[in-house]
């Protein structure tokens, strides 16, 4: 991959895409200092992000006033940063793990416990694995989502105790219906606070009674849970599978991903190196073609046309929820699926619109829209983030629409929402 | 601004042909496309490889699909049993207060399901119990894919449905199935298509202002052909004229967007429900329609949220039920509910834990209803669970002999009906 591919393929796989004149700039640069930027932005002086939820007053939250306001609102403000973070990568991966550790504003209902558990994300993000699946074990959002909040000393739910060994750090087939058991048992007594959002542990309701847990015997709380799954053979090459399936693609191969979980378990799951050796195998040439899930798909296309989220008001997240991927709303708690999913009739179509609305409020000026005008396909897919063109059928079909008189608005829309920029 | 205009003034001819000409993206695609690892296999019998008419045309399938794993015994409750009550202190529904189901071994309907009651006494709504897939799984994802796969081989592909539609009819027509609420995996075969409508409120295109939208749309469809030789992006081209296809045909059905709701509501079944009515009455030849809403995941504080979903259920039902009596059609459509498992016999409290066996609801004119076929046997629990009876497949061999079949083939083996349809 040239370093101009490289870059754009960054942008699609682990960012929000690129706004007018960025890929020219990244490409001087070079990928090498891309990637150490993406991945040490305080090593190299770029500047801190600013908290997408600052100017919400999360305070002043009342369930029976300003609830459904500032729910939508602390949606919108992360959808909002994700159009100008100066650190793609790590508000990716905040992104990423939202997908992976899932909480949903539905369940949860208090926007201060979701933006709570999105700050813990963010600051954990590409740290260490171990502080970030404690952190996510007792996190508010977290206990209410999964019923923590309700498990005591015999009346011990299992929900939590469950997904964490399926879904967040070992997969199925990994631990035993009894660890189950043994693991929500040792996590009894956590206890959240709907008034302040807090999480405190509460010992007359923790059943302290020693578990035998994958294999290990002795225990019995927070800390004894979260170094037993760690310590497990399985965590590093779930995480790595996880990971690597998001980045390069669901068809990654299995000897790569083994050799990426022996580094990430040599590390200590330490998260940055893995992402690292992720990338690097990427533009490389390790990954596949993916399907764009509509999160990205809708930023990187707002950016590449110079509109943003108050250009698009509602339609942004009116369009999202009946694509099916709204930011604290995934389905369930195996997140979003990925894939096939966002090819179906409905995605494609709120695309379609979106794609609309997009093109319809870009300025004159803007590079993507000049070149769409213009009827340059070359420079227009450039432009969109695409630098090697876009495929005969696309450049055939809006040929044929500038040819027949198109401003270029229409030009714009078919393009950014042809095959070409719904995968990548 | 933009003026709300329907998409397209595309014939059904021209998107019609381009649906012709992607069938053949599929076969190479589904290993790219799809999530999970692992190598592709048939489904449990492989179809059949030329299509056949199917023997009923005019009939309906609906699947209504309670995700979370519904807890049945507080849906069908067997108020005449005193275990049930032993291990549902906080949770159980009182004898005096279930809707008696008269002519069954002590079952009664949780009272959220009133509306149903008229149905089960004209003997137009029945139930299985203890309904399950022997060795299903207690995770929610693979419980889920075992009953949409109706195989415990999690490398099968395709769908139970999907099979059908890849072996009766034509595959490639998308709107011989629909999935509303969100997709269905139960739907994906070799060739088949289908139609997914997440939120009907939001199934419509705006164009914006100053452009041709049938020049656009135009260039949209254009954008299908020829194939990229890269599988990921030929699916994603695949995916055009099915679409364009569906938004001109089924718009109708649908309710104009309101722009006030939130982004996180729901589909309701109730408002999903009645979509599916108002698609069987645009007459699209539409045979399978899957209906899915979630929430039945009931860990905790299930004693208010269980009978909130069943309400929706009931509702969603007799509304159903309804709009298809006034179209006449009233022998025509099957409605089954599917879950993906049952719950833990004992509370844990305030909620229950996943489990296995649960119960279906079966409704329509070709229902041998008024009856609870199979038993919840509290005497022989299985890890603590209400044992499975009754094979999942049963209730879709029900299903399928509904469409016309070919079930014994499409299920590989011959599964007892427990005489569910009337002959």
């Amino acid at each position: 991959m040239d370093d101009r591919s490289a870059i754009a393929w960054l942008a699609r796989r682990v960012g929000f895409g690129l706004g007018p004149g960025e890929l020219d700039t990244l490409a001087a640069v070079g990928v090498s200092t891309v990637l150490d930027h993406l991945l040490d932005p305080d090593g190299h002086g770029v500047a801190a992000a600013p908290d997408p939820w600052r100017s919400l007053d999360l305070a002043g939250y009342d369930p029976q006033d300003n609830a459904g306001l500032l729910r939508r609102a602390s949606v919108e403000a992360w959808l909002a940063a994700m159009f100008v973070t100066p650190r793609p990568l790590e508000e990716w991966m905040r992104w990423f793990w939202h997908g992976h550790f899932v909480s949903t504003l539905a369940t949860v209902k208090d926007p201060r416990l979701m933006v709570a558990q999105l700050r813990t994300l963010g600051a954990e993000a590409m740290g260490d694995f171990r502080t970030l699946l404690r952190a996510v074990t007792i996190d508010p959002a977290m206990l209410v989502y999964l019923d923590g909040t309700d498990s005591r000393i015999g009346e011990v739910n299992e929900n939590y105790g469950r997904e964490v060994l399926e879904l967040f750090a070992l997969g199925v087939g990994n631990y035993a219906e009894d660890d189950v058991r043994a693991g929500a048992t040792a996590l009894t007594g956590w206890h959240v606070d709907r008034r302040d959002g807090t999480a405190s542990f509460q010992p007359r309701f923790h059943d302290d009674s020693p578990q035998t847990y994958l294999g290990r015997s002795g225990v019995h709380d927070l800390d004894s849970v979260v170094d037993a799954i760690v310590a497990h053979e399985s965590c590093a090459p779930f995480i790595t599978a996880e990971l690597s399936r998001a980045i390069l693609g669901p068809e990654v191969d299995d000897g790569l991903v083994e050799d990426l979980a022996k580094g990430f378990a040599d590390s200590g799951l330490q998260i940055r190196p893995l992402v690292r050796s992720i990338l690097e195998a990427g533009i490389g040439g390790a990954g596949s073609t993916m399907v764009m899930a509509p999160v990205t798909w809708a930023v990187a296309s707002g950016r590449a046309a110079g509109v943003g989220p108050d250009d698009l008001g509602r339609s942004l997240l009116v369009s999202l929820r009946n694509a099916g991927q709204v930011p604290m709303a995934a389905p369930n708690v195996g997140g979003w699926p990925g894939g096939r999913a966002w090819l179906t009739s409905s995605t494609t179509l709120t695309r379609v619109d979106l794609a609309g609305r997009i093109a319809s409020k870009a300025a004159d000026d803007n590079p993507a829209r000049q070149a769409a005008a213009s009827g340059d396909l070359a420079a227009l897919a450039d432009r969109l983030g695409r630098p090697s063109g876009f495929i005969p059928a696309t450049a055939d079909a809006l040929s044929a629409l500038h040819a027949g008189g198109d401003t270029g608005v229409g030009v714009l829309a078919a393009a950014l929402s042809s095959p070409d920029l719904v995968t990548g | 601004m933009l003026s709300r205009r329907k998409f397209l003034g595309l014939t059904g001819g021209a998107a019609a042909v381009a649906v012709g000409g992607t069938a053949a993206w599929r076969a190479g695609v589904d290993d790219r496309v799809h999530d999970a690892g692992g190598p592709t296999t048939t489904a449990p019998s492989t179809s059949t490889s030329t299509s056949s008419a199917p023997a009923h045309p005019g009939r309906v399938l609906v699947v209504v699909q309670l995700g979370g794993g519904n807890d049945g015994l507080n849906t069908l409750v067997p108020a005449g049993d005193g275990r049930y009550y032993d291990s549902r202190p906080n949770l159980g529904i009182a004898e005096g207060d279930v809707v008696a189901l008269p002519g069954t071994s002590g079952y009664g309907f949780n009272p959220a399901l009133g509306a149903l009651a008229p149905y089960w006494a004209q003997g137009r709504v029945g139930a299985i119990e203890s309904v399950g897939f022997p060795g299903q799984s207690r995770s929610h994802f693979q419980a889920s894919d075992t009953w949409w796969n109706a195989s415990l081989d999690n490398t099968v592909r395709t769908g139970w449905l999907g099979r059908w539609l890849d072996a009766v009819g034509d595959p490639t027509d998308p709107l011989r199935a629909i999935a509303l609420g969100s997709g269905s995996p139960a739907l994906v075969g070799e060739k088949a298509q289908s139609t997914v409508v997440l939120d009907p409120t939001g199934f419509a295109l705006s164009t914006p202002s100053g452009v041709d939208a049938d020049g656009l749309s135009r260039a949209f469809l254009a954008t299908s052909a020829p194939l990229s030789s890269d599988p990921v992006i030929a699916a994603a081209q695949g995916a055009v004229p099915g679409t364009i296809d569906a938004v001109a045909k089924l718009t109708p059905s649908l309710t104009d967007p309101p722009t006030e709701n939130g982004p996180i509501e729901e589909g309701k079944l109730t408002t999903l429900l009645g979509v599916a009515g108002r698609v069987l009455g645009l007459g699209l030849g539409t045979q399978i329609i899957v209906v899915s809403v979630s929430g039945f995941d009931t860990h905790a504080n299930e004693a208010a949220a269980h009978p909130a979903l069943l309400t929706d259920l009931a509702t969603g039902l007799d509304g159903f039920l309804r709009a298809v009596d006034a179209q006449g059609r009233t022998d025509d459509v099957l409605v089954m509910t599917t879950s993906e498992f049952g719950r833990r016999v004992v509370e844990n409290g305030s909620g229950t834990d996943h489990g296995k066996a649960s119960m279906a609801l079966l409704a329509g004119g070709g229902v041998a209803g008024g009856q609870v076929v199979g038993q919840a046997d509290l005497g022989a629990l299985d890890e603590g669970d209400l044992a499975i009876g009754i094979d999942t497949r049963s209730m879709y061999a029900v299903a399928l002999d509904w469409l016309g079949g070919p079930t014994d083939d499409l299920l590989g083996a011959t599964y007892d009906r427990y005489g569910l349809l009337k002959t």
